[in-house]
């Protein structure tokens, strides 16, 4: 399906805040970092209240992380699996300096691929139905959009729907994500704006 | 990356104009490109559902474990478990297949220990007292008549004349001081592999 072109939207747009977070927020950044880090070194101890604080701060981006890709009847399950998974792992967690949400991103991987398996790929076309958020005008209007663009996202080599996933779903910048995966940020760079017009190409077949 | 990829970024960080980047790219599907972004990034800020139910229900769960790791390690202990079992196994069946004495004189005591168990058809003999009440007796020290490691740490126990230097059995002399506490007929009974569960192999946790 056609995006609609509207250059002066387009134009007026401006990139949103996250792509300069780190810049301009450095200090923020740096005291988040610090306390999910003692969250995580709590809640490796058995402190489930220190858990409930990490599922508090990273339940909506895998939530939307979930949603998008499975729709909102699994996005409970799927995120709360991936909860599940990571109490049991997280005495094998090691800070390596990227940001704990994608360690959890990358258990929350794993649990959607094995839901989608489950659900099948049939099953999950009818739900992309379910994509939606909470607040359907969330979407500005966008719906039909909105499930192309998911089913397109599935359809993306997996690095390029893993910069994706991370950047615009999980909300990182592209340091993080670059830390994430190991990359250098010009890889990660390239890898995002070669998925963007990938999803454009597959978008207006 | 490209000069095309390279003027992406920098407009995504603001160092390039869009309408520059048009110009610089006129070939290229600018507007299509970062209309898509735009989309892409509305995402990031969509709501999701109070998380707060959801874990109240999720801490539940967590309880049943209660520290980080446990069905981790419990699946860890599962794996050893099966591991030793596994080459218990083997060493059992590579042993009997060599004809080593000891370990298919074990393997020949155990199969006919399960045969008298499952093989027979009458139920395995045990004392019965006139009243039709079982016969326990008086309570005997725990004695591991198969096992001379399990004596080791109570000499005092055992006369060294009475052990058999070959290891083999010497119920009798192993415990001489108990004899007055035994059932009278003890010596008489047959050691059932049922009562005490030694001969029959014991289930393993999984």
């Amino acid at each position: 399906m056609e995006l609609h072109e509207s250059a002066p939207a387009v134009e007026a747009y401006i990139p949103p805040p996250f792509v300069d977070r780190k810049v301009e927020h450095e200090h923020d950044e740096a005291a988040v970092r610090s306390r999910v880090a003692r969250l995580v070194e709590r809640a490796q101890g058995g402190d489930q209240d220190a858990f409930g604080e990490l599922y508090r701060l990273y339940h909506a981006p895998l939530f939307r992380l979930a949603r998008f890709r499975l729709g909102r009847e699994h996005a409970d399950d799927v995120v709360a699996e991936t909860f599940l998974r990571a109490w049991e792992a997280l005495p094998r967690y090691r800070d390596t300096g990227a940001p704990f949400v994608s360690w959890l991103y990358g258990i929350a991987r794993h649990v959607v691929a094995d839901a989608g398996r489950a659900a099948g790929r049939a099953a999950r076309l009818v739900e992309l139905r379910a994509v939606l958020p909470e607040r359907p005008e969330d979407c500005g209007g966008e719906l039909d959009d909105r499930l192309v663009l998911a089913e397109a996202l599935g359809r993306l080599p997996e690095r390029q729907r893993q910069v994706i996933e991370l950047k615009f779903l999980v909300g990182l910048t592209n340091h993080e994500v670059a830390g994430a995966l190991g990359k250098s940020v010009g890889a990660v760079n390239v890898q995002q704006w070669r998925a963007l017009a990938n999803l454009r190409r597959i978008m207006e077949t | 990356m490209s000069g095309f990829e390279r003027d992406l970024a920098r407009w995504e960080t603001g160092q390039l104009g869009f309408s520059d980047l048009e110009d610089r790219h006129p070939d290229r599907d600018v507007p299509g490109i970062i209309e898509l972004r735009r989309r892409l990034s509305i995402l990031a800020t969509e709501s999701t559902p109070d998380p707060e139910p959801d874990w109240a229900v999720l801490r539940s769960r967590l309880e049943e474990g209660s520290t980080p790791g446990a069905a981790l390690r419990w699946g860890l202990r599962r794996r050893v478990t099966l591991g030793f079992a596994a080459a218990m196994l083997t060493f059992a069946s590579i042993g009997y297949g060599a004809n080593m004495g000891p370990i298919r004189r074990g393997v020949d005591d155990l199969v006919g220990a399960v045969t008298s168990v499952f093989g027979s058809d009458q139920a395995p003999q045990t004392p019965v007292t006139p009243g039709g009440g079982l016969d326990v007796g008086e309570p005997e020290p725990p004695v591991d008549e198969e096992s001379p490691e399990a004596n080791f740490d109570q000499p005092e126990d055992v006369d060294p004349e009475d052990v058999d230097p070959e290891g083999q059995e010497s119920t009798d002399a192993e415990v001489p001081d108990d004899s007055e506490s035994a059932p009278p007929d003890s010596d008489s009974v047959e050691p059932q592999p049922d009562e005490d569960g030694e001969a029959t192999p014991a289930p393993t946790e999984d």
